[in-house]
């Protein structure tokens, strides 16, 4: 009797447990929402700080407002645009798509940085909060992280960018959309021309395999299908690549390497940054340096 | 200038932790019936704890794996034993473990023996339906101590120590990259206090310690520095 009593409760207890279906996909964005952006008022953590040779005028940024609809909500996505809007329909524009943590303000001093690539607004620096970071609403998602960045290609194009003058750029979480984008480009707004990524990841499972030391699938913890590795062999547009040789969070050989590997398209650059980590490639390899870097790759 | 302390505070930034959370799956329990049951006894088990990080703003704490499971002493030295897991379940991943232990060497009275468990671990996920199977085999020397009888009632304390083996059957990893580590050892000890009916476990595990915990995803804490990492696991039996 008492052990059929406790096989009922075992039973029962397992039967709701396994009714459970958490996810741990909230978990890969380290998003912040905010009210507003500080920009050069922010006192919050950044990796990067930049001079006063490289502020951006207030007349040439621009707080943008995307409507998008996605998974079956329609959600205001923000952006910030550095640069004249009048510009985007005659010169190359650069949409830059940032990492996992915090939002815009977190990567101001990039754009900052990007925005004075070859002298003052000298190319235009879309970035793109994704759903659910800074001022941009919803939660975010693989799928509407993806739709937040066609919402800016869709944007560009409204306000005249062709395809052959966008370079679309992924730092970290931001290789994700950038390979999506550049390895489909039917499937949105604009196709870009050329592509770089920063740190990139291979996969949402070689992530996960990293630290479980096991091959074990990525559908145990996450439902998101990142796969930047497999995405890139579909690539057929002109790759940059950076990556720092001592990044202690993506391991070069683990990730970057693989996805540089991977590439097939018509020619690719790569950039091993020594005793590079995560964040601070711009700083070891010099600012000057690091922009002419892509500069010379935009312009080639 | 570049925040040093960034990076630190990515690699325990909730993402990462949480990716961890699964992370060393290999570590999610401690040692099945070190001591074998006694013939034909039943009993249900229990555990909770996992490899040690830091939960930032939080602690330094265990994973909190849990599991639950039932043993059965099918002969005087076999035991056999299946557990189901609990937490994997809460996210999804339907996890079993079933095992047997072995009695290998004992002394005359009983206070210092050798066991085996080889065990099997069955996972698969709801979503997708990927199923994994792990080989897992443990070898532990036990050792009773300060053995006592009060009121009719046995108190035995246990100390043991061993090496926890998993075993990877694939191949090929994430992206086609190989795998690399095809036998995860730990070697671990432990204590249990055997109260009758009761018995309590605790058991530390150094996972892996051979493997280096640098640049990945997941801050694990470990003695050993850069390699391996720390498990801590309680452990409580009940016998019917």
């Amino acid at each position: 009797m008492k052990m059929k009593k406790i096989l009922f409760i075992g039973i029962s207890l397992v039967l709701v447990i396994a009714s459970c279906r958490k996810r741990l996909d909230d978990f890969l964005f380290n998003n912040v929402k905010a009210d507003q952006y500080l920009l050069d008022d922010y006192t919050g953590r950044i990796t990067l700080e930049v001079g006063s040779e490289y502020d951006v005028a207030d007349s040439m940024i621009h707080l943008i407002n995307i409507p998008i609809q996605s998974e079956g909500q329609n959600l205001n996505i923000s952006a910030l645009y550095t640069g004249e809007l009048s510009r985007i329909a005659v010169d190359t524009v650069i949409l830059y798509c940032h990492g996992t943590a915090d939002n815009i303000d977190f990567y101001w001093p990039r754009q900052k940085l990007y925005s004075n690539m070859g002298g003052k607004c000298r190319f235009g620096v879309l970035m793109v909060d994704y759903p659910g970071y800074g001022m941009s609403e919803g939660d975010p998602t693989e799928q509407n992280m993806y739709d937040a960045v066609n919402g800016a290609l869709q944007w560009l194009k409204d306000n005249g960018l062709t395809s052959d003058r966008l370079v679309i750029f992924g730092f970290s979480l931001g290789s994700a959309p950038t390979c999506e984008v550049a390895g489909n480009p039917t499937e949105f707004a604009l196709a870009p021309a050329k592509m770089i990524l920063e740190a990139p990841f291979a996969s949402a499972e070689k992530m996960i395999q990293d630290a479980s030391i096991l091959a074990l699938p990525s559908s145990y913890f996450v439902n998101v299908k990142i796969d930047n590795a497999e995405e890139i062999k579909k690539v057929n547009i002109p790759l940059l690549w950076i990556h720092g040789e001592a990044d202690s969070f993506l391991a070069i050989d683990k990730h970057g390497e693989i996805v540089y590997n991977n590439y097939q398209g018509p020619s690719k650059t790569a950039v091993r940054v020594p005793s590079g980590d995560h964040e601070d490639t711009p700083l070891i390899m010099g600012y000057p340096n690091y922009l002419s870097t892509i500069m010379n790759f935009i312009e080639q | 200038m570049f925040n040093q302390e960034f990076i630190q505070q990515i690699k325990i930034h909730k993402t990462l932790v949480f990716i961890g959370f699964f992370g060393f799956i290999t570590a999610c329990a401690p040692t099945r019936f070190v001591k074998p049951l006694e013939h034909k006894q039943h009993a249900v088990t229990a555990s909770f704890g996992g490899p040690v990080i830091n939960v930032p703003g939080i602690a330094t704490m265990p994973i909190p794996f849990t599991t639950i499971g039932y043993g059965y002493g099918l002969t005087p030295k076999t035991t056999v034993y299946g557990n189901f897991h609990t937490t994997s379940s809460v996210f999804g991943v339907v996890q079993f473990d079933f095992g047997t232990s072995h009695s290998i060497w004992k002394n005359e009275d009983n206070t210092k023996g050798v066991s085996i468990a080889p065990e099997l671990n069955f996972m698969i996920d709801v979503f997708e339906k990927r199923a994994s199977l792990y080989p897992q085999i443990d070898a532990n020397y036990y050792m009773d101590y300060h053995n006592k009888e009060k009121d009719g009632k046995s108190k035995v304390n246990y100390l043991y120590f061993g090496l926890n083996n998993w075993f990877e059957l694939r191949a090929e990893g994430a992206n086609g990259t190989k795998v690399k580590q095809h036998i995860i050892c730990s070697p671990q000890i432990g204590h249990t206090f055997d109260r009758g009916k009761w018995n309590y476990t605790l058991e530390a595990k150094i996972l892996a310690p051979y493997v280096s915990n640098e640049k990945i995803v997941v801050d694990y804490k470990s003695i050993l520095g850069n390699h391996g990492g720390l498990g801590l696991y309680f452990g409580v039996n009940y016998k019917l």
